[in-house]
């Protein structure tokens, strides 16, 4: 393939996670020439998201495990006092890859009456058809039979995410969106529901004002004593001394001295604070802060969801750095970087030595030997595709669970539907996170089987109707008195899983990346175990303002209108001259 | 059904690189050309109104940003397009070879819900320039064979053809768009801004009790 692919550049950045996307946007933005490749034919490296069919081939490419086995030591593009370091593997790192269906590949046919009813809904032609009203989608999805075959056929429907990541309303990314003004190229969708796991059942958390008025969980004294709390933490200032005495205690033994009944305790420490028993307090007091500042701005809780998953936002970036003269190649892989005298000048790809300033690099991609102890342990994940939300409604939720795990950091549960574009009508999207302890299959095992139906469906047995469950999960005090039998209707209302993945990949967050690189390359970590973009932003200003400490970090890029009026006063004035006076 | 709604129609330009897209967008939308070539730099997207069928729509025309140059447009690129303007250089076959590709690409990535009546329109820029090397038939012929793609032979730089083009762009986007719209039944898209609230849905529900 001929390759005019410029030679130098100011930054070159390998990898289009979300990290590595930021900080080329805000090089490109500040008119540096930028050079983005990523060795895939999709964006967003460990941040993606994919259709059906591309998780399969990114489970086979990583199942594989891809080897970089172009390993060519002498090159005449390396001069003598140089040396080159072979680029890591991204395909390598993630491990305990589970996949399993519950679901047969095809529906057997079990009578006429049957197979009529599944063709019909299989084979309706007019995406219209689903535009029905979700009380009409969820009746229909109830005479709905699914099989492998089935949502296959579908697979471009779904946008299943490597990273699953909320964003605060008041957040960090927010902000930055809306400062750069990047939030034009995306959109996003509210979480209308926080849930909780307490007692063996699902509840919703009240977390707005109105929320904590309108909430039959909370007994009237129990929503003063909430009131006062969540006041209390928002007008929190340093010089107050509502919190002395707390600083070396935990948030747990903070709310425990308010007197607040275990039924609030359980709303705030692990649903609102987002903490556990052992964070302390003041970082719980600062959680909640983040978390009731970023409420009412969108909605009725602090998180914004973005349409059609995850794998949008690093693209976002990129755009704007291509529109500021960025060069993209995907399907491009760095094979080595040259390095002398602890400085990268260049990296080495498809036989092409290309010279930078800068080298920026996920983790994924950088060489052993730049990562030095960095463990590979992480992260616990799950992806479930299943067949009804895990607490149904008459309108579809986009859904916030930290599901608490005694001792340990919670599993987060998000759920999210067909309306954000992450799944085909009638299906629903589970993402599990957590902190790896052990591997992804038995370190989300609680939640799971918590919250789904796990046995394999034969695809004869037609379930439940759901009409009932939500009455039954918003029904309050019973908890004690739920008998052997509602636990089976319990069970029989779950979600079916249909499709389940798990698979555990490195969380790098904690460890400081520059140790071991020459001192112009910058490495990013991969997403974070946190459920917010906090991190990789803060990680991408640091990287900025180690590269360009007095430029300014995103400014805000002008509006299209104003953009191309300014490239045509700096082109061809001759030619314009002669032409306006024509066309007035 | 609301009728009253605003429409905003997501027009994307696809093609090879130099072919003369951000040119296209500039003369429709500006009334300006330049010869100078820029691999388009600073080219972003693009709004206009225009009037079809006496209604008012907001089209919003989007260009690759250069990301084409490279194979390298994403997924995100596409989303929700209502008309893909293919565009080829009728002095360049191989940009005219390349409309095929680029086609596939568009359905691929963008999988609208009828692949086979999503609208389409083919420009075939610079007919200006003397040294053509891919003939009206020939390109009407590979139209054809695609449904029928609407054709135009169109010059960014004297302004030929360019206003009838996106007027065709224009209605064939609104055509689609109305089937979408049955579609798009869920209203509470958010668009970030500075303001406190911008729900896009002016009257969705405040409480969910």
């Amino acid at each position: 393939m001929e390759d005019d692919l410029p030679s130098k550049y100011e930054v070159i950045v390998i990898g289009t996670g979300m990290t590595e996307s930021i900080v080329a946007a805000a090089a490109s933005r500040i008119g540096k020439r930028v050079l983005h490749l990523d060795r895939n034919d999709y964006y967003g490296g460990m941040w993606a998201s994919f259709t059906f069919e591309a998780l399969q081939k990114w489970l086979d490419e990583c199942r594989n495990g891809k080897t970089n086995d172009f390993v060519k030591t002498s090159s005449p593009l390396v001069q003598d006092t140089e040396k080159s370091i072979t680029i890591g593997n991204q395909f390598s790192t993630v491990f305990n890859i589970e996949e399993k269906w519950f679901i047969p590949e095809k529906l057997p046919s079990v009578g006429n009456l049957l197979s009529a009813k599944i063709t019909q809904t299989e084979d309706s032609p007019k995406e219209s058809k689903d535009g029905l009203t979700e009380t009409e989608a969820t009746l229909k999805q109830n005479d709905k039979l699914w099989c492998q075959a089935k949502i296959k056929s579908m697979g471009r429907k779904f946008n299943l995410d490597l990273a699953p990541k909320l964003l605060f309303s008041r957040g960090t990314l927010v902000e930055l969106l809306i400062s750069s003004n990047i939030s034009r190229y995306a959109e996003f969708r509210c979480v209308n529901r926080i849930l909780t796991w307490q007692s063996d059942k699902l509840e919703t958390v009240p977390c707005s004002r109105a929320d904590v008025f309108a909430t039959k969980n909370v007994g009237l004294i129990e929503k003063r004593q909430l009131m006062q709390l969540l006041t209390l933490c928002v007008e929190y200032k340093p010089e107050s001394g509502e919190f002395k005495g707390f600083e070396d205690k935990t948030l747990k033994q903070y709310l425990e001295s308010k007197g607040l009944t275990e039924n609030l305790m359980h709303y705030v420490l692990y649903a609102i604070a987002m903490s556990n028993d052992t964070t302390p307090c003041m970082v719980g007091v600062e959680r909640t802060q983040r978390f009731l500042s970023s409420l009412g701005r969108y909605g009725n809780t602090p998180f914004l969801w973005p349409m059609y998953g995850t794998g949008e936002l690093p693209q976002c970036f990129c755009r704007l750095c291509a529109v500021f003269g960025g060069v993209y190649h995907l399907k491009r892989a760095a094979d080595s970087v040259i390095a002398a005298n602890n400085e990268c000048k260049a990296i080495l790809s498809d036989g092409s030595r290309l010279d930078c300033d800068h080298l920026v690099m996920g983790v994924a991609d950088a060489p052993p030997e730049f990562l030095g102890s960095v463990p590979k342990a992480g992260l616990s994940r799950g992806i479930f595709i299943i067949d009804r939300s895990i607490s149904t409604t008459d309108k579809e939720s986009l859904t916030l669970l930290q599901f608490p795990i005694k001792g340990k950091e919670p599993i987060t549960v998000i759920e999210a539907g067909p309306s954000t574009h992450v799944c085909p009508p009638g299906l629903y999207l589970l993402h599990m996170t957590t902190k790896q302890i052990d591997n992804a299959v038995n370190d989300l095992k609680p939640a799971v089987d918590a919250l789904l139906h796990s046995e394999y469906a034969d695809g004869t047995t037609i379930r439940i109707n759901t009409d009932t469950q939500s009455t039954q999960t918003s029904k309050e005090g019973d908890s004690s008195a739920s008998s052997g039998e509602s636990n089976i209707l319990n069970e029989s209302l779950k979600p079916q899983i249909l499709y389940a993945l798990y698979f555990n990949c490195p969380e790098t967050s904690e460890y400081d990346l520059s140790q071991n690189v020459p001192s112009n390359v910058h490495l990013c970590s991969g997403p974070d175990l946190a459920v917010d973009y906090e991190f990789a932003v803060k990680q991408a200003k640091s990287i900025f303002s180690k590269m360009y400490p007095d430029s300014e970090f995103l400014p805000r890029a002008p509006d299209p209108e104003e953009l191309s009026l300014e490239v045509d006063e700096a082109a061809g004035p001759p030619f314009q001259s002669s032409e306006e006076p024509k066309e007035e | 059904m609301a009728t009253r709604k605003k429409v905003l129609l997501k027009v994307i330009i696809l093609g090879d690189s130099s072919v003369g897209k951000t040119s296209l967008m500039n003369q429709y939308v500006n009334k300006k050309f330049t010869n100078q070539y820029k691999a388009t730099i600073g080219a972003d997207f693009l709004t206009k109104e225009v009037m079809v069928d006496d209604r008012i729509v907001t089209m919003q025309i989007w260009d690759t940003a250069g990301q084409e140059r490279f194979q390298s447009l994403g997924v995100a690129f596409y989303r929700g397009a209502d008309c893909c303007v293919l565009v080829f250089d009728v002095t360049s076959p191989g940009s005219f070879k390349s409309l095929d590709g680029w086609r596939d690409e568009f359905l691929i990535q963008a999988s609208p819900s009828d692949p086979d009546h999503f609208p389409f329109v083919v420009l075939g820029n610079k007919v200006d320039l003397d040294n053509r090397a891919v003939s009206t038939k020939r390109a009407q012929q590979w139209c054809q064979s695609k449904n029928g793609l609407p054709y135009f032979e169109t010059s960014a730089k004297e302004a030929v053809n360019v206003e009838q083009a996106f007027k065709t762009i224009a209605r064939n986007a609104l055509a689609q768009e109305s089937d979408v719209e049955l579609y798009n039944e869920f209203p509470d898209q958010i668009k970030l801004d500075g303001g406190s609230t911008d729900n896009r849905s002016s009257g969705s529900d405040n409480c969910a009790c």
